[in-house]
């Protein structure tokens, strides 16, 4: 019931919202609940035991899965929830970017309690995304994110608010379409399939995320044609999330007008449910179609971090180009998945924490001056590290992390994610991973490039009022990212102790489909590949 | 933990606090930041003097590598630690000690600066990162530091950030030698997964010492496997050597390291002779087990460090920048190392590191003290008769040029001797050539600094302002580096000269490569011909400086406008930066561009056309949709005809 507890505290608030008309009281009210979530997420985290990974299993620490709504026999939703390693780091994630955000927000205005009423909305939606384990469930939540974000958008966002949250909603619906359509597809070929006498007595439910992952070569079975289609519907809903190249365009747009608060909980956990989206549903239902799309997966992965960082260097206005540096990097958490290899699921989800924890601080940190100079344009910015000493000290941990450097939490996962694409036995691997690392490049000279714009040689424009140095509140929001990202980057084991054990379960059905093209294609003599799967089986024993 | 290992981590993490507690604690109190900066390094040193007392003394017997795991994913183990052998602790006495003198020497230059405490927080961590790269046991660590000197050196180099001269500059050293770590990454995956793919997990490691028994190994099973992968492996090899040649500034990646004179002086003393230049050069050193079996690798380092110092050193007869003078021979003097390397003798490159790094400091900080007492001026035409104003600094650099130029006994003369006589028995493709090269470097050599020396020091002051001697916190660090560049000679003088010759080629034997000899290693001994040959060499070369500057006996003027196209082409420094300017304008700009017009004209066009056509979709259905019963009824039996037909056309 924990998790129950943990969705649904930041909603508990927003009726205390209604009982006051003080606006100070009401940012009390919004900061103490999500203060609250933060919390509870932090404590479940050292409660967790990441060993576990068998989701709604009996042994499992947190889930539960109750009847919910059910209509006869043939329809049975169930309110079922649990969480993995995986999860449990997008949870912490969401908890404490739920309050650092909150915290930014203090200085908005207007209808305060509109903001956190619909901002603690947003929060339940987020959570309840990253615990669902029903898909009726998991859909409902995913729509409830998607509509506190259109009107924080739209109402407190920027000049364009409008125009921005309808494409951002837009393009989410399509991509809930694609999904809605995908889940009902696979929702009435598996209850039939669940009726089979073989199954009786098992109490399968073909809404059961777990269910449908353990007995996925049930739907459609042999239709390859068919289960490619699904995938790639499920794949493209997934993907405008992240967002991958193409489907990328509504992101720059959503966060140029989003209020800082809103960009920071946009970057930093909306678009980690597109990757949590493929983890916990799109890659483990058709583990044969993301084998064959491979090709397709990596092409898109790296055309994201070498198109979002060619596209972030053309940028002037300085929080489109941060939202650019978004496409980049969540390039190579596709790139990482779809490798297959335990270093690169490894480092695709720690680059999706560390994206989380770096892309929050630069928005926030593009915020700040934002709110003194009320205008973005790199090209009249200059000489702030001497105007604005420690902003500038706790922002070059931001940017530098963002660069990949190594002591900061990018460069593991980055490396990590090479690691796995070179590695990996899928075709063509190694040049997609030497295609994929001139990104490393790429990103070092847009990043060096728009700090000598901002924060190197003298003031280009004389400021109105001068800039004031970073205050307390500021200081609050950004520093406890930067020792995440210091800490993530120095001691990173315990990050990758919490989703080792749920990831390497987890690539087992992949590697089976790798193996089994490869017998096959015949690539191997079928004598070689027994052996070599007994000599790993035999070290990943000893390696307990 | 052995009291070795513990020195080690000493030596490693107290740059790194000192580092901190400035940032933390002291950023206001200038003088407590630079106690804390220099503290750290005497600390630091300290450590190092009772290390190398421990590895270098009588008694051998000592574990040198000390590693933890630091992070494991999957089969991949990635260790943490401190190697402390001959080669390591060496190379961190160099940066310990030299480093020591140049931030005392800081504490003088810098009197009066902006940001003095950011100043020695940058230098600290410059240092810890440097020294991490020494003290690393595994090839993830070493490239963890080394990107970490990359970005201490953009911090320093662009230290006056006001001035977008320098800040271009940090940033063409932090992207330059990101390229060269581009190529690192490669080298260390393919070296890495060839090894796992052939060898299995068990064996395949990123630990040097691992590494090394693999290269080394008598089992037959692994001499086969590499034997057959020796193409791959060479190829690894030569792809983290990349990251070598931006650091240690070889053509063509050496373009960062003039810029960077636009770093206060002592930061290009530090860089420039001790560290991160120096860090290529160890690296191979370090990982010469990997160059040692390539023929082909030998190759390319040894032409790659000959043609460095052949085409730096002709750049720096052009140069009126005092400062640019020493730049481009430090790049001249890293060739001459990597052609040291490239021959097979990794000893004597780390010999002639090591005298460098005495008597390149010393000249940096010695035009520094110059720049100092004329006032901030490094235009060497407004120089001149320096020698009755700054005696000290005059003998001084007079003792650097000496050494620098390879005059006997200064340590110069033996490092450089040692280089030549390995390249005068070098086995590489055209190792005679090679050879010649490094004998017309050492005539240049002899010569622009004769030329810098005269114009400096001789002669009639053509300056304006008023120059003085600087304050002993500058001459001091001057006269230590001095003794040293007179003396470091003694470390490595050939068996053929002195009995207890050949010391530190003997103490880097085990460290640089196994305890047997390979092939294409080269053993040190004293040729008396090559020795007549360098000497005969450098005293032409000051013989020219003299007649054409000092004497003037020979017109300068008339020699250049014979040689007009040649000296453009070194004016223009064999147009490098405007190749590289043209790459950075045209090719990266047109990418950004064209991405950002793909993504403005064409993927948005595609979003509008397909909204559009939903539009236009919905506005038609719009105009049937009337609300005239008929027309829906019309439209229904008209689909239930299309149906109809289409089902009896199917069966």
């Amino acid at each position: 019931m924990l998790l129950t507890l943990l969705t649904f505290l930041p909603a508990l608030g927003i009726p205390f919202l209604f009982m006051t008309k003080d606006v100070k009281t009401q940012r009390m009210i919004g900061l103490a609940t999500s203060a609250a979530a933060m919390l509870l997420s932090i404590w479940l985290y050292f409660q967790f035991d990441p060993e576990l990974t068998v989701l709604l299993a009996d042994t499992s620490q947190f889930g539960f899965s109750v009847p919910w709504i059910s209509v006869g026999d043939a329809f049975k939703i169930n309110y079922s929830m649990d969480v993995d390693g995986v999860s449990m780091l997008l949870i912490v994630l969401t908890g404490v970017l739920g309050f650092l955000a909150a915290v930014n927000a203090m200085s908005i205005q207007k209808n305060v309690r509109g903001f956190y009423a619909m901002y603690l909305l947003l929060l339940t939606g987020m959570f309840g995304t990253f615990v669902a384990m029903d898909l009726f469930l998991f859909y409902m939540f995913w729509e409830l994110m998607l509509l506190p974000m259109y009107f924080l958008i739209g109402i407190w966002g920027g000049p364009r608010r409008e125009f921005a949250a309808i494409k951002f909603f837009i393009y989410t619906m399509v991509g809930s379409v694609l999904m809605l359509g995908a889940f009902l597809a696979v929702y009435f070929q598996l209850s039939a399939a669940f009726a089979a006498p073989e199954f009786a007595g098992q109490a399968l439910n073909a809404f059961s995320i777990p269910d449908i992952i353990a007995h996925q070569s049930l739907i459609f079975p042999g239709n390859d044609a068919l289960r490619m289609v699904l995938f790639v519907a499920l794949f493209i809903g997934f993907a405008i999330k992240v967002p991958v190249f193409p489907f990328h365009t509504w992101l720059p747009l959503a966060h140029v007008e989003a209020p800082t608060p809103i960009s920071v909980i946009l970057a930093g956990v909306l678009l980690k449910m597109g990757g949590y989206g493929m983890i916990r549903i799109a890659f483990p239902w058709f583990p044969d179609a993301v084998v064959t799309a491979w090709p397709w997966l990596a092409t898109l992965g790296i055309v994201s971090i070498i198109y979002g960082a060619a596209v972030a260097l053309a940028q002037t206005d300085w929080k489109k180009m941060v939202a650019y540096s978004s496409v980049s990097h969540m390039g190579y958490v596709i790139l990482g998945l779809a490798s297959m290899t335990e270093e690169g699921i490894n480092g695709a989800v720690i680059q999706m924490f560390s994206h989380g924890l770096l892309s929050g601080m630069m928005f926030l940190c593009v915020g700040v001056v934002y709110e003194q100079a009320h205008h973005r344009d790199l090209n009249r910015f200059g000489g702030l590290l001497k105007l604005m000493p420690k902003y500038t000290f706790v922002a070059m941990i931001a940017f530098f992390g963002s660069l990949g450097l190594p002591g900061l939490s990018g460069f593991i996962a980055e490396m990590f994610v090479f690691f796995g694409a070179f590695k990996s036995e899928l075709p063509h691997a190694k040049v997609f991973t030497i295609i994929g690392t001139i990104g490393i490049v790429m990103g070092a000279v847009y990043i060096l490039v728009m700090i000598q714009k901002v924060f190197l040689g003298e003031p280009r424009e004389k400021q109105l009022h001068p800039f004031k140095d970073l205050s307390f509140r500021e200081g609050v929001t950004l520093w406890p990212l930067a020792i995440g990202a210091l800490a993530l980057g120095i001691f990173p084991t315990p990050a990758f102790d919490l989703i080792g054990p749920a990831l390497h379960s987890w690539r087992k059905p992949f590697v089976a489909e790798i193996r089994g093209t490869e017998r096959e294609a015949g690539s191997l003599p079928p004598g070689l590949i027994e052996i070599r799967d007994a000599v790993e089986a035999v070290q990943t024993e000893e390696g307990k | 933990m052995e009291p070795l290992a513990l020195y080690g981590y000493i030596i490693l993490f107290a740059p790194l606090v000192a580092t901190a507690l400035i940032t933390c604690f002291t950023l206001k109190h200038k003088a407590v930041s630079s106690w804390i900066a220099i503290g750290g390094m005497l600390v630091a040193f300290g450590a190092n003097v009772l290390a190398a007392m421990q590895v270098f003394g009588a008694d051998a017997s000592f574990e040198p590598v000390h590693e933890i795991e630091w992070l494991s994913v999957g089969h991949v183990m990635i260790p943490f630690g401190v190697q402390m052998d001959a080669l390591s602790v060496m190379m961190s006495l160099i940066v310990t000690g030299v480093g020591l003198c140049i931030f005392v020497f800081s504490t003088g230059y810098m009197k009066g600066e902006d940001g003095w405490s950011r100043y020695f927080a940058c230098l600290s961590l410059f240092s810890f990162s440097m020294l991490g790269i020494v003290l690393s046991t595994n090839l993830i660590q070493t490239f963890i530091f080394w990107e970490l000197v990359g970005v201490s050196s953009y911090a320093l180099i662009g230290y006056y950030f006001h001035k977008d001269s320098a800040v271009d500059a940090g940033k063409k050293a932090f992207l330059t030698n990101r390229i060269g770590d581009f190529g690192m990454t490669w080298g260390i995956i393919l070296l890495f997964y060839t090894l796992v793919d052939t060898l299995g997990w068990e064996r395949a490691s990123f630990s040097y010492e691992k590494l090394k028994l693999l290269y080394h190994a008598s089992d037959p099973l692994i001499v086969q496997v590499m034997a057959d992968h020796s193409g791959t492996l060479a190829l690894a090899t030569l792809l983290i050597f990349t990251g070598a040649v931006a650091k240690s500034a070889q053509v063509p990646l050496h373009v960062w390291l003039p810029d960077a004179m636009e770093g206060p002086t002592p930061v290009s003393a530090l860089m420039h002779a001790a560290t991160m230049v120096a860090a290529g050069v160890f690296l191979v050193c370090r990982l010469f087990f990997m160059f040692a079996p390539y023929e082909i690798a030998l190759g390319v380092v040894a032409w790659m460090g000959g043609i460095t110092a052949l085409l730096a050193a002709g750049v720096a007869f052009v140069q009126h920048d005092i400062k640019k003078v020493l730049a481009y021979s430090t790049l001249s003097q890293l060739g001459y190392m990597v052609l040291a390397l490239g021959m097979g003798a990794p000893a004597a490159a780390m010999f002639h590191l090591t005298t460098h790094a005495f008597f390149k400091a010393l000249l940096f900080l010695g035009s520094g003290s110059v720049i100092y007492g004329c006032h901030h001026e490094q235009d060497m035409r407004k120089m001149g008769g320096l020698r009755k104003t700054m005696p000290v600094t005059f003998w001084t650099f007079m003792i650097g040029t000496a050494a620098l130029a390879g005059i006997a006994p200064f340590s110069g003369f033996w490092s450089k001797d040692a280089i030549l006589s390995a390249a005068s028995v070098g086995h590489v493709p055209g190792a005679p050539i090679l050879y010649g090269m490094g004998v017309l470097v050492a005539l240049m050599t002899a010569a622009y600094m004769g030329r810098c020396v005269i114009l400096t020091f001789f002669g009639e002051y053509r300056g304006h302002a008023k120059p003085h001697e600087s304050p002993v916190s500058m001459t001091g660090p001057l006269v230590v580096l001095a003794t040293a560049s007179v003396f470091a000679g003694v470390l490595s003088i050939p068996k053929g000269i002195s009995e207890h010759g050949g010391w530190l080629e003997h103490a880097l034997v085990g460290a640089t490569t196994a305890p047997v000899w390979f092939p294409g290693m080269h053993e040190e001994v004293f040729l008396p011909s090559v020795a007549i040959v360098g000497t005969v060499a450098a005293l032409f070369g000051l013989f020219l400086a003299y007649m054409f500057y000092a004497k003037k006996a020979w017109s300068i003027d008339s020699f250049v406008a014979a040689v007009k196209p040649l000296h453009t082409l070194l004016e223009k420094k064999y147009y490098f930066d405007e190749a590289y300017l043209w790459l950075v304008a045209n090719v990266q700009q047109t990418i950004a561009e064209t991405c950002g017009f793909i993504e403005v004209h064409v993927l948005r066009r595609i979003v509008d056309a397909v909204a559009g056509t939903t539009r236009w979709f919905g506005g038609q259905v719009r105009l049937l949709l009337d609300g005239h019963l008929h027309r829906y009824v019309t439209l229904a039996l008209f689909g239930a005809v299309v149906i109809i037909a289409a089902v009896l056309v199917g069966n």
